[in-house]
């Protein structure tokens, strides 16, 4: 039996491990990238630089690495499982991602198949259909949760894989919503560091996450080095709906992703169903002096990104830091919701 | 380059990044007004369902009281269903809103 291993540690080791594994671990993707030929255009900027695609391997590479150290580390079978779970879910979301990335997944397809992500966790039973609402309290839906479950997960995949259109976004605003989740989960269920049961868990999912894409972003930042495509959106979608469901925190996940759902929203609504990002006018065009502004073509899709430049074309870097209030907002009505659901002293 | 104007320098820094994101705020007035709008109206279904339909009262007869258990279940799905749908309505209304009011811009030029 492996020794007990302080809390504390395995919670700064699903930190570290991460960050590290994809800050060494990109480097080498992109050369790699590079000399094979996998690299797209940056449309945004002026000298239209060829940027390393699929740096979501490298996410997903990292995510399942350190679950693997965490399984490890940790001493319960139970805990052990719901590592293994998460990292299971995750992997299938950014597989998926990844099939999209080299073969252009039918926009009807992608969202289908990631249906399928949740099947680890129904039959592994790491959910509780018993959602956390404030004033109510626990709630019994049992049958209603299992239908809505693979639900929870292909919406988060899908709607943050809609947002990952400029340099740093997808990294900035999810690094947000996981915030959010992290004191949402310490406010709900009173925990500190110092024990890891399944709410302690929801740290270690969490800080497995920040960890990554912090180590991303300081290459996905502005001018971008690297893109995430769908095999990084989607894996960290997925992974958001998982840590939604086995941390049974769906509700704070869902208004802190208020403005990736609203974004999704409005692609639907416009063009009226599913579309392939490929398939879709482009609502965006470049000035004179390399800001956005919109195209204002009536068969473009209304996105998030058109509200925010329909007053002026925005630098991208601004577009990202409009983003990033809209995150700050929703993530701080999610930790409302968890102070209320915590004074409603509804949880036991 | 000295302690002292490191720090201030990674101060100003911090602080001409805080003012950046003010300034962007006023863009996003709708957008953040829809937000705390969603938020809201979810934190009164919840009150609604936690004063009101919770309250029903149980039935000593089993049969009876399955049918209760479901009739609140599906109530409380159904106001949360209908919040999305609010919430959608209303994103596609904001949305197409604004493009109108560029469009009218556009052909005013």
């Amino acid at each position: 039996m492996a020794p007990t291993i302080a809390p504390i540690i395995i919670y700064i080791l699903s930190f570290i491990t991460p960050f590290i594994i994809t800050l060494l671990g990109l480097p080498l993707h992109i050369k790699l990238m590079h000399k094979r030929g996998i690299s797209g255009v940056d449309i945004h900027k002026e000298d239209k630089p060829k940027v390393a695609e699929r740096g979501g391997i490298v996410i997903l590479i990292a995510i399942i690495l350190s679950s693997v150290l965490m399984i490890i580390l940790v001493n319960d079978p139970e805990l052990r499982l719901s590592i293994g779970i998460f990292c299971i879910t995750v992997t299938i979301a950014g597989l998926i991602g990844l099939v999209d990335d080299i073969f252009n997944l039918s926009a009807l397809l992608k969202p289908f198949l990631l249906l399928f992500a949740s099947i680890p966790i129904i039959t592994s039973k790491r959910y509780k259909p018993e959602p956390i609402l404030p004033f109510i309290g626990k709630t019994r839906l049992t049958i209603a949760y299992i239908v809505l479950l693979p639900f929870i997960i292909a919406v988060p995949a899908n709607s943050v894989n809609m947002l990952d259109v400029f340099n740093g976004s997808m990294a900035t605003t999810t690094i947000i919503v996981l915030i959010a989740v992290f004191f949402s989960n310490m406010i709900v269920f009173g925990n500190g560091f110092d024990q890891l049961d399944n709410s302690g868990l929801t740290y270690v999912f969490v800080l497995i996450m920040v960890g990554t894409l912090l180590a991303f972003w300081i290459f996905n930042r502005y001018p971008a080095k690297v893109f995430g495509g769908d095999t990084g959106s989607l894996a960290i979608g997925g992974a958001l709906g998982a840590i939604a469901v086995m941390g049974r925190l769906e509700v704070v996940v869902i208004i802190a992703m208020i403005p990736f759902i609203m974004n999704a929203f409005g692609i639907i609504s416009s063009v009226k169903g599913l579309l392939e990002r490929r398939e879709m006018t482009r609502p965006t065009k470049m000035t004179k002096d390399w800001k956005i502004e919109s195209t204002r073509d009536r068969k473009a899709p209304i996105t998030l990104v058109g509200l925010v430049i329909q007053k002026g074309p925005l630098h991208e870097k601004d577009v990202v830091k409009t983003f990033n209030v809209l995150a700050i907002v929703s993530a701080i009505l999610a930790i409302v919701i968890a102070v209320l659901t915590n004074l409603s002293g509804v949880v036991s | 380059m000295s302690i002292i104007q490191s720090v201030s320098s990674f101060v100003k820094n911090i602080g001409s990044g805080i003012m950046s994101y003010f300034r962007l705020t006023p863009r996003l007035a709708k957008l953040i007004g829809l937000e705390i709008f969603v938020f809201g109206t979810f934190i009164a279904i919840c009150v609604v369902i936690s004063e009101g339909i919770m309250r029903i009262p149980d039935s000593p007869k089993p049969g009876l009281n399955f049918l209760f258990a479901a009739l609140k279940v599906g109530i409380s799905l159904l106001l949360i269903g209908l919040w999305t749908g609010v919430w959608y309505y209303l994103t596609k209304r904001l949305m197409k809103n604004d493009r109108q009011k560029n469009k009218e811009k556009e052909e005013n030029k």
